[in-house]
């Protein structure tokens, strides 16, 4: 069941990082990428709808992303995210640097410990 | 980071530019898409052990307003303002219908300081600013020349320092002179029509640049040929002529003389002004070089290189030897006449009558201006912050700092649109209507119009406000997003610098109000006190209009007299009239400075001197009009036949000239060539006023109108040596006292006048009432301007006021739930919520004050017998600045002690 209010704020910024990584396992639409990436981070991290949709709009203006409108299992009509090799730099870059910022805050928690 | 790929940048405007084109199709995806969401997600919830109803009220809930979310993620898109223009407009509008207060409370206040600033500004800017309608009109000046030691503030030039001027001054390429005349009679065909004449210098037309409308100009012949041609305007031309294009072929019978038609100038011309006619050509003579008569106005073209200053040192040293020029002028009259020239250019001479009063007009709507634009600042500030919150949401739910920008603007160009299509039908009035001033109160009143300037001025000043207020608004909403704070935005140093703006402009609004209510006190104090002037007649229900004798066809003295006395009996003669009797000049009539003579008092020990303005009337002239007679008696048959006629002069006159009121008795002399005889002063009547009030009383000598007052002349100007009187009558204006209605009235005042005469025209018809209101028309008319924007600023300053105390009454409700749960007393929250708007009061009222004082000059010209240094004006502006502001402030004030503590403390 899925709270109302996501416990975890997703961090400004990594929203994106999450997205290209989810869609670069494969294609999908946007409730799916919704719940694939509760799913993925074992429901830590719950992104609420009103910032996939605006996330995504950014994300396919930049190119990184294409859209495609196709049938789901249950053969409905729905768009389809998938990356594109421009993403798939982007996502690279993006990997780089939040793990530099990760290795950085890490060296800076466990100091003296 | 990596936006700043030129790729990506590339990428990012195409795509853009393409959802630009398929914005209706993006928003049926979006929508489809969403709805798909949903659906998902209920039936993921139904899977996970909800109730259908459950799954779907809490699906909905999560995602919010479907339409809401569908414009959050439209925004991120971040669309071209241009093609999302209309959406955004859309959306403004209908976000402003959605607090009507908030946007009825702007438009309006934004409508009333742009109308009342474009109107006025359109007015100030066409009479004070915009270029005469001439040829190279900055090079054109106008000859100013005053004797002020003849007792007269005219301006006129005497025809003998004209021609002195013309003959020898070198500044200008050219000086030309008019004169208006008292007009002449059309008596062609079977209308007779007065209308207003020129009389020209024959280059005048071409100096200024006129070009006809058909035929030419006039040239030096026109001067001297006999009879000479007339030009005609173009509305006579229409009028009269069909617009005739062969016109120059025709005649018109002007004065019942034959006069040839040389030319017409176009429509609108309005040299010396729009009411002309006909143009004479009048070349000038010196053969009356005396100060005494003085009737020319003289305009000239500055050669090329010379200034106005440099013109006028030139022409006063011209003039200091007029006497050489012209012996008859003695030097000792010349130094006696305190004779001083001065040369302005034509702009500046012509509005310099209106000058004080458009300037302090000006300043009062820009004051007004600023109240209203100040004042929509406030609430669009006070509604910044309440939307810091939502703005923030708005961020947090990825909407572009550009999508929030274009939301704010588009809501102030909605407003900016709104208020200038409100604004637009008070501006076109104001200008329709020349703010109730007559072409005679207000120079180049004709000029006066709404033109495509006004209505961009219009629309840039009030969308370029709105545009501004929404930035400013914009800027106050982001400060809640820059600090993360979406709820306690009232606490940081930011906040405090916003509130102490706020608090400025409130400042600014009630010492504005205070300043114009200060303004309206004096005016209104000067426009009772005017009410209260006795006007020295009594203004019962009577109808005036005026009759035009032509010279050729009554030449003498008698022949106008026995016209005129005819017409009294045949209108005293009318059922329904109660009085009748005319004068040459009635109370209130504009001066005429032509018409007024030097006269010096006779067979004196000490002869002493003074200008009057003449009057002929006849007996029973000042018991008619309710003028009193002083002392003496009034005039009389047998008062112009007498070896000294008998003559009556105002009180003022009398003052003047015979300094221990002792007049009766007494002889005065019209110092002139022709030799007038000396006259016998027999009564002394009260006085009564120019066209102004404000002017004072004009002193007047009445001559009898009696047909028993001259020698004959067949000749008319051969004989006129002869004359008994300076004036004849045979410009008259006749005023009737009757209850009938004008429809019964004037027709029989017609068959009155064409029994006697049938090519005499009847003209200038009005009431005496509307006459004796046009006398101070021009001060109340300030008085109604003034009391209008001093109401609106009072308004507006009232509404700033609240709405400052309101939003920090909302913000320390906190403060106040402690302070009541502590035990103060409702009473002392209020008190002290109170004390708080007292610093702002006292401030605004000090400033008030201070630009009361510094506007009291600019006030001044336009009082009566009003000093601006008036504590009874201070007095009641303060007192009702205090007393709105104060209830304003109250009202919020009341609601801080209502605070109840429970639900404010709880209030998170």
């Amino acid at each position: 069941m899925a709270p109302s209010n996501p416990n975890e704020q997703v961090l400004q910024g990594t929203l994106d990082l999450l997205i290209l990584k989810t869609l670069s396992l494969a294609p999908m639409h946007g409730w799916g990428l919704t719940h694939r990436i509760g799913e993925l981070s074992g429901q830590a991290l719950l992104v609420g709808q009103g910032s996939i949709y605006p996330a995504l709009v950014r994300l396919e203006q930049r190119g990184w992303i294409d859209t495609e409108w196709q049938s789901t299992e249950n053969n409905r009509r729905a768009k389809y995210y998938r990356l594109t090799a421009a993403g798939r730099r982007a996502m690279s870059g993006e990997l780089a640097s939040w793990k530099r910022f990760v290795g950085a805050m890490d060296l800076v928690l466990s100091a003296g410990s | 980071m990596m936006r700043g790929r030129p790729l990506g940048v590339i990428r990012s405007v195409a795509s853009r530019i393409r959802e630009l084109f398929q914005h209706r199709r993006l928003a049926r995806e979006l929508d489809e898409e969403f709805r798909l969401h949903i659906e998902l997600e209920i039936e993921h919830r139904m899977k996970s052990g909800m109730s259908p109803d459950e799954a779907r009220r809490s699906a909905l809930a999560e995602f919010g307003g479907l339409r809401s979310r569908t414009e959050d993620t439209m925004d991120a898109r971040g669309f071209v303002a241009l093609g999302n223009f209309a959406r955004d407009m859309r959306f403004a509008v209908r976000r402003l219908r959605r607090t009507p207060t908030f946007g009825a409370g702007v438009v309006a206040a934004m409508a009333i300081g742009v109308a009342a600033a474009v109107g006025v500004g359109a007015l100030v800017f066409q009479v004070l600013l915009r270029p005469l309608p001439y040829d190279h009109p900055e090079t054109l000046a106008r000859v100013l020349v005053r004797t002020p030691g003849l007792g007269t503030n005219s301006t006129e030039s005497s025809g003998g320092l004209f021609v002195l001027f013309r003959e020898r001054a070198s500044s200008f390429a050219a000086l030309e002179s008019y004169y208006q005349s008292e007009g002449v009679s059309v008596t062609d065909g079977d209308r007779p029509e007065h209308l207003s004449a020129a009389m020209i210098s024959p280059g005048a037309l071409g100096m200024i640049g006129a070009r006809p409308a058909a035929g030419r100009l006039f040239d030096a012949a026109d001067a001297v040929a006999k009879p000479s041609p007339v030009l005609i305007s173009y509305d006579v031309w229409m009028r009269r002529f069909d617009g005739d294009p062969n016109i120059t072929a025709r005649t018109i019978e002007l004065n019942r003389s034959s006069r040839r038609i040389a030319g017409v100038l176009p429509r609108g011309f309005d040299f010396p002004s729009p009411s002309i006619g006909v143009w004479y050509a009048d070349e000038v003579s010196a053969d009356r070089a005396g100060l005494n008569f003085r009737y020319l106005n003289v305009i000239g073209r500055l050669r090329s290189g010379a200034t106005a200053s440099g013109a006028q040192v030139e022409l006063a040293g011209l003039a200091s030897r007029l006497s050489e020029r012209f012996p008859e002028v003695s030097a000792e009259e010349l130094r006696a006449s305190g004779l001083a020239v001065s040369v302005e250019t034509l702009k500046d001479a012509t509005v310099a009558p209106v000058r004080a009063e458009l300037t302090l007009l000006a300043i009062m709507v820009a004051v007004v201006l600023l109240v209203a634009a100040s004042n929509v600042a406030t609430l669009f500030l006070l509604r910044a912050e309440r939307m810091n919150g939502e703005v923030a949401l708005s961020r947090a739910l990825g909407a572009s700092g550009a999508a929030l920008a274009r939301r704010f603007v588009a809501e102030g160009l909605a407003v900016g649109i709104a208020s200038s299509l409100v604004a637009w039908p008070l501006v076109s009035a104001m200008l329709a209507s020349k703010f109730g001033l007559s072409a005679a109160q207000l120079p180049r009143a004709h000029e006066v119009a709404s033109s495509p300037g006004v209505v961009i001025a219009l629309v840039s000043l009030t969308v370029g406000l709105g545009v501004a207020l929404g930035l400013v608004g914009l800027v106050r909403a982001g400060d809640g997003v820059i600090g993360g704070r979406i709820r306690e935005c009232g606490a940081g140093a930011r906040a405090r610098g916003w509130r102490w703006t706020q608090r400025a402009l409130v400042v600014l609004q009630v010492a504005s109000a205070m300043a114009l209510l200060f303004g309206t006190g004096l005016v209104g104090q000067s426009l009772w006190r005017l009410g209260h002037v006795d006007i020295g007649f009594n203004p019962r229900s009577a109808t005036t209009f005026d009759v035009s004798l032509p010279f050729s066809q009554y030449p003498n003295f008698d022949d106008g007299a026995a016209f005129d006395l005819a017409l009294l009996r045949g209108i005293g003669a009318l059922p329904g009239v109660q009085a009748v009797t005319t004068a040459m000049t009635l109370p209130f009539d504009a001066d005429i400075p032509s018409l007024r003579r030097r006269i010096v008092t006779e067979g004196e020990s000490e002869p002493r001197e003074a200008t009057a303005r003449p009057n002929v009337v006849p007996v029973g002239y000042f018991e008619t009009m309710g003028i009193s007679i002083r002392a003496g008696r009034s005039l009389a048959a047998g008062d112009a036949a007498a070896p000294e006629p008998g003559i009556v002069v105002s009180a003022s006159l009398a003052q003047i000239l015979f300094a221990r009121g002792e007049a009766i008795g007494k002889r005065i002399r019209i110092p002139d060539s022709r030799g007038y005889p000396v006259y016998r002063v027999v009564g002394v009547a009260g006085d009564v006023f120019g066209e102004r009030i404000q002017d004072g009383v004009m002193p007047t000598l009445y001559f009898p109108l009696l047909a028993e007052a001259g020698p004959r002349r067949t000749a008319g100007v051969a004989a006129q040596d002869d004359r008994r009187f300076p004036y004849d009558p045979n410009e008259m204006r006749f005023v009737v006292f009757s209850d009938l209605p004008a429809s019964t009235l004037m027709p029989a005042l017609r068959r009155a006048v064409t029994s006697i005469d049938p090519k005499v025209p009847v003209s200038n018809v009005s009431l005496l009432a509307g006459i004796v209101a046009g006398a101070s028309a021009h001060a109340r008319l300030m008085m109604v301007l003034l009391a209008i924007a001093a109401g609106a600023a009072l308004l507006l300053s009232a509404i700033g006021v609240y709405s400052v105390i309101a939003y920090a009454v909302g913000g320390r409700t906190r403060e106040f739930g402690v302070r009541l749960a502590l035990g103060a007393t409702p009473r002392q929250v209020v008190v002290s919520v109170l004390r708080d708007s007292t610093v702002l009061l006292a401030a605004g009222v000090a400033a008030g004050v201070a630009a009361s004082f510094a506007g009291s000059a600019a006030i001044r010209s336009v009082l009566f017998e009003v000093n601006p240094a008036n504590p009874a004006a201070y007095a009641v502006a303060i007192a009702t600045i205090v007393l709105v502001s104060a209830a304003a402030a109250y009202i919020p004030a009341r609601t801080a002690g209502r605070t109840n503590p429970t639900i404010a403390l709880r209030s998170d």
